[in-house]
């Protein structure tokens, strides 16, 4: 053992810290294998208080750390930095606290998402934020990258349902941000959320918690065209309807999805479907509904079926959920793309996206949040090969720019890790990165916290 | 000063405020002038000199909204935004719309209603304020149970250091994490981290029926509270529950929005009346619950000493609200447990220690300025996370020029 493994193994038991290359290696990368880098030590705490204890050595010592969830991440967030330590959440994963009346509990961090909505059944409550990797994902994971899913079109975002959280600052210090109740003025637990571990870390969070919805009613329209389906969500939009999902397959995805397991009776011979979801009450769903397949049906839609019962919905939804895991098996790799543009600029965008990768000869099924405007193509390719790999890295930087052009973000929920520093400076004049620089000094002045990730370091 | 001042942004765009104007008296002093630059490269350079010089200034939109929240110190400029109102970007089709910050809100409100959507921020006394005074002060008003917090509707801005950097936070889509977001923190800072220049916003479709019922019974606090909390458990998710009046002689009110069918419906749930008490329902002409909102800044006008804000969790309000002195008038939000109460001062440290003590808040909103003093809102208990605040203000404001006595 070096020097580090014993000071560290001072601090916290022996069993929660990894220094053996070979549990080392699950540790060089999340879920982006771009980028691998292989960490000095890994520890997984139990309480604030190690965390804190471990945050101070590390910063007596100015080794960098890097906070880590379940290593869902898509961006390179929770891949280690060099000479790094990583610090795993994982089992910080008690539920501490839960005020049904309320509606909020409090979490350690390394709880997975649908572990916490579980535990709520009972109680008719869920959280709502709801990633594809949910099942796996941690809540600090989705504060770290203020994650999102399908049903954020209506509930929001994971900042929309974080109140509060334990912080802990890169010298060991633990600040309270918010509570059940918020913050009375300046949101600084809002301003921790997104930052990919870049300004401490996260041991605890007040989450708000959401009823379950009595009823939900969900249809299937299909389309000739990626282009009508767009132009069908626009419509959805301006009518005022407020689904809770909105997701559109572009023709490839019904394709893989229904040579798949995951096969859920998608038209193969649709250009594109929309797969639109209302929650509520009962009373709340007619008008709405016949909204939405009117709009559809305004757009030319080859045919709008509606889920017949709760299999038939789960069915419908499976093959959405199953769209990347699939993909993952139609190449060696898969780089799932994350931009966002206005929504009446979609049909656009993923006219143009289409191109960009097929041009490039490059499998690339297409989903996205329509209702968000946030688009996910994932271009699958064999990182093996190097010419492939730099097709596949440049398509997914020009898709951004697409995105930048149309007046859109380049990321709308896995984040900027080290995927897109490059294109910070294209989506920010340079007078925002350098007020994001002073904010990360205040919390980080010594620069140990995830250095390199969301924010390049030098100007450009 | 002035002479610099009129150099730099021509001779009419520099007076000393007029008296009665909202800018005469800023806390119990008049500021040397008030300035009303037309762009945001003027604003620019403004700041750039304020900083050199130390010259102290405030923000501010129309000014009707200066006089709350902790008391100013020593500000010589106020910095009025009021020249800065084009609507930059407008996009209805995807409910969205950014305007400068001293585009009044009124204008943001015809605007969407003419393509059916809505801004969906209603805060008390709201009616004068400014795109940007109403990001700077982040307070949503009472249909917060439905529609969030003001945080949740500001997409991104553009803004200012005070040395005069400018630079954009967020953007103009609804989702995107792309660097940090400093939105969260600008929003309710109240101009004591940098200057808004543009504020996006998200719009909202107006619902199909959107109703408001009252009961005016008279009641005591006890009573209006234990059926409010059964209208919270009847899972009406009303869009606000509103109580106010005084602990003896209460009164509730439920705003209901969504499908016609939907609120009828929930409508007819609603318990006849408090049981054993005259009154019932009564439907009002206008939405929401406005007019009752502001009864405890009327109160103050009227001599209550000082306002307080504050929020508890929904389930601590009952142990809080009886701690509320015969005389207060109040008004808050049994869905969200958010109010405001005018009460005498020297009940201000009992309240503020119950609901620290349920995890909650109370802060000094209102009264005169010598009550809006250091216990005010943005000056949070000493400790870590006080000093992370400051370090805040310090690191984008490092002359300590923007809206001195908030936050030092
Ligand atoms: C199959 C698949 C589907 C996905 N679908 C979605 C989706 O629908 N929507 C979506 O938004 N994302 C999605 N993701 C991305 C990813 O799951 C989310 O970003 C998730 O929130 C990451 O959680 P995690 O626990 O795995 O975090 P990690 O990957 O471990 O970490 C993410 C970032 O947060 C930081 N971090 C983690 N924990 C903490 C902490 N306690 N304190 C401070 N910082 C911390 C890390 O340093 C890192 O920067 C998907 C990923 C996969 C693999």
């Amino acid at each position: 053992m070096d020097a580090l493994a014993e000071d560290l193994a001072a601090l916290v038991n022996r069993e929660s810290l990894l220094t053996e290359p070979d549990y080392l290696m699950t540790y060089e990368c999340d879920s982006l294998s771009f980028f691998k880098q292989r960490p000095r030590a890994v520890v997984l705490p139990r309480t604030t208080e190690e965390v804190s204890r471990i945050l101070a050595y590390l910063s007596r010592k100015g080794i960098p750390f890097t906070a880590r969830g379940s290593g869902t991440g898509l961006s390179g967030g929770a891949t280690p930095v060099e000479g790094g330590v990583v610090i795993s959440l994982a089992r910080m994963d008690r539920i501490l606290e839960v005020h049904p009346r309320d509606r909020c509990a409090l979490v350690q961090a390394g709880v997975v998402n649908t572990a916490l909505s579980k535990a709520l059944e009972p109680l008719g409550l869920h959280f709502a934020p709801d990633p594809a990797s949910q099942p796996v994902c941690s809540l600090g994971g989705n504060v770290g990258e203020n994650a999102g899913g399908p049903h954020c079109f209506k509930h929001g975002m994971t900042l929309n349902h974080t109140l509060g959280l334990t912080l802990v600052l890169p010298g060991g210090e633990v600040l309270h941000l918010g509570g059940p109740c918020g913050e009375p003025d300046l949101d600084l637990a809002g301003l921790v959320v997104a930052s990919e571990g870049t300004l401490g870390i996260v041991t605890e969070i007040w989450v708000r918690l959401t009823p379950n919805p009595e009823t939900f009613r969900t249809l299937l329209a299909s389309f000739r065209s990626l282009e009508d389906c767009s132009r069908a969500v626009s419509r959805i939009v301006r009518a005022g309807i407020v689904p809770s999902a909105m997701e559109i397959l572009d023709k490839k995805s019904i394709e893989i999805v229904e040579a798949s397991v995951n096969k859920a009776g998608y038209p193969l011979e649709a250009g594109a479907v929309l797969l639109v979801e209302l929650d509520g009450r009962p009373e709340e769903m007619e008008r709405p509904l016949s909204a939405v397949e009117e709009a559809c049906r305004k757009e030319g839609a080859l045919e709008v079926e509606f889920a017949k019962d709760p299999e038939h919905r789960m069915k419908l939804w499976k093959g959405r959920k199953g769209v990347y895991g699939t993909a993952g098996r139609l190449a060696p790799d898969v780089y799932v793309m994350d931009g966002v543009v206005p929504r009446n600029r979609l049909a656009e965008a993923l006219h143009r996206i289409q191109e960009v990768t097929d041009s490039r000869g490059l499998v690339c099924p297409n989903i996205a949040h329509a209702g968000d405007g946030n688009v996910h193509p994932t271009i699958c390719y064999d990182g093996r090969d190097p010419e492939q790999a730099q097709k596949a890295e440049e398509a997914g930087r020009e898709i951004l720019r697409i995105c930048l052009e149309l007046g859109g973000t380049i990321t709308g929920e896995h984040g900027v890790g080290l995927e897109k520093l490059s294109l910070m400076p294209e989506m920010f004049p340079p007078g925002s990165l350098r007020v994001m620089r002073r904010v990360k000094a205040v919390f980080d002045p010594a620069g140990l916290a995830n250095p390199g990730k969301l924010i390049p370091l030098e100007e450009p | 000063m002035i002479s610099r001042l009129e150099e730099l942004l021509g001779p009419d765009a520099v007076e000393t405020p007029a008296p009665g104007s909202p800018w005469a008296n800023l806390d119990g002093f008049e500021p040397e002038a008030v300035v009303h630059p037309a762009t945001e490269e003027e604003t620019a350079a403004l700041l750039r000199k304020a900083s050199e010089h130390g010259w102290l200034l405030v923000p501010s939109g129309r000014g009707h909204a200066l006089g709350r929240g902790p008391a100013l110190k020593g500000v010589k400029i106020v910095l009025a935004l009021d020249r800065m109102r084009e609507v930059t970007y407008e996009e209805p089709e995807d409910l969205v719309i950014s305007a400068q910050a001293g585009l009044p809100v009124e204008e943001i409100r015809e605007r969407a209603g003419k393509h059916g959507l809505r801004l969906a921020l209603e805060p008390p006394m709201g009616e004068k304020a400014t795109a940007g005074g109403l990001a700077a002060l982040g307070r949503s008003g009472s249909s917060r149970a439905r529609d969030g917090r003001v945080r949740d509707h500001v997409l991104g801005v553009r803004a200012l250091l005070s040395d005069g950097t400018l630079f954009s936070a967020g953007g103009r889509v609804v989702k995107n994490v792309a660097g940090y977001d400093l939105v969260r923190p600008l929003v309710g800072s109240r101009g004591t981290l940098a200057v808004l220049t543009e504020v996006t916003y998200k719009l909202r479709p107006l619902p199909p029926m959107d109703r408001t019922w009252i009961l005016e019974s008279g009641a005591a606090l006890e009573e209006i509270l234990s059926l409010g909390k059964a209208l919270v458990e009847m899972g009406l998710e009303p869009a606000a529950l509103g109580a106010w009046g005084s602990p003896s002689s209460g009164s509730l009110g439920i705003r209901l929005s969504g499908e016609e069918e939907d609120v009828l419906a929930r409508r007819n749930r609603l318990p006849c009346s408090l049981p054993g008490r005259p009154g019932e329902w009564i439907e009002r002409e206008e939405t929401g619950l406005l007019p009752f909102e502001v009864l405890p800044w009327e109160a103050l006008d009227e001599g209550r000493e000082i306002l307080l804000r504050f929020a508890l969790p929904p389930s601590a309000l009952e142990g809080f609200l009886s701690l509320l002195p015969g005389e207060s008038v109040f008004f808050v939000d049994l869905a969200t447990g958010r109010g405001e109460a005018a009460v005498p001062r020297e009940s201000y440290p009992v309240l503020r220690k119950q609901a620290a003590s349920s995890r909650g808040f109370c802060v000094v909103e209102g009264g005169p300025p010598t009550a809006r003093g250091l216990e005010a809102a943005l000056a949070r208990p000493e400790g870590p996370e006080r000093n992370l605040a400051l370090a805040l203000k310090k690191a984008l404001d490092p002359a300590g020029i923007l809206s001195p006595g908030r936050l030092d």
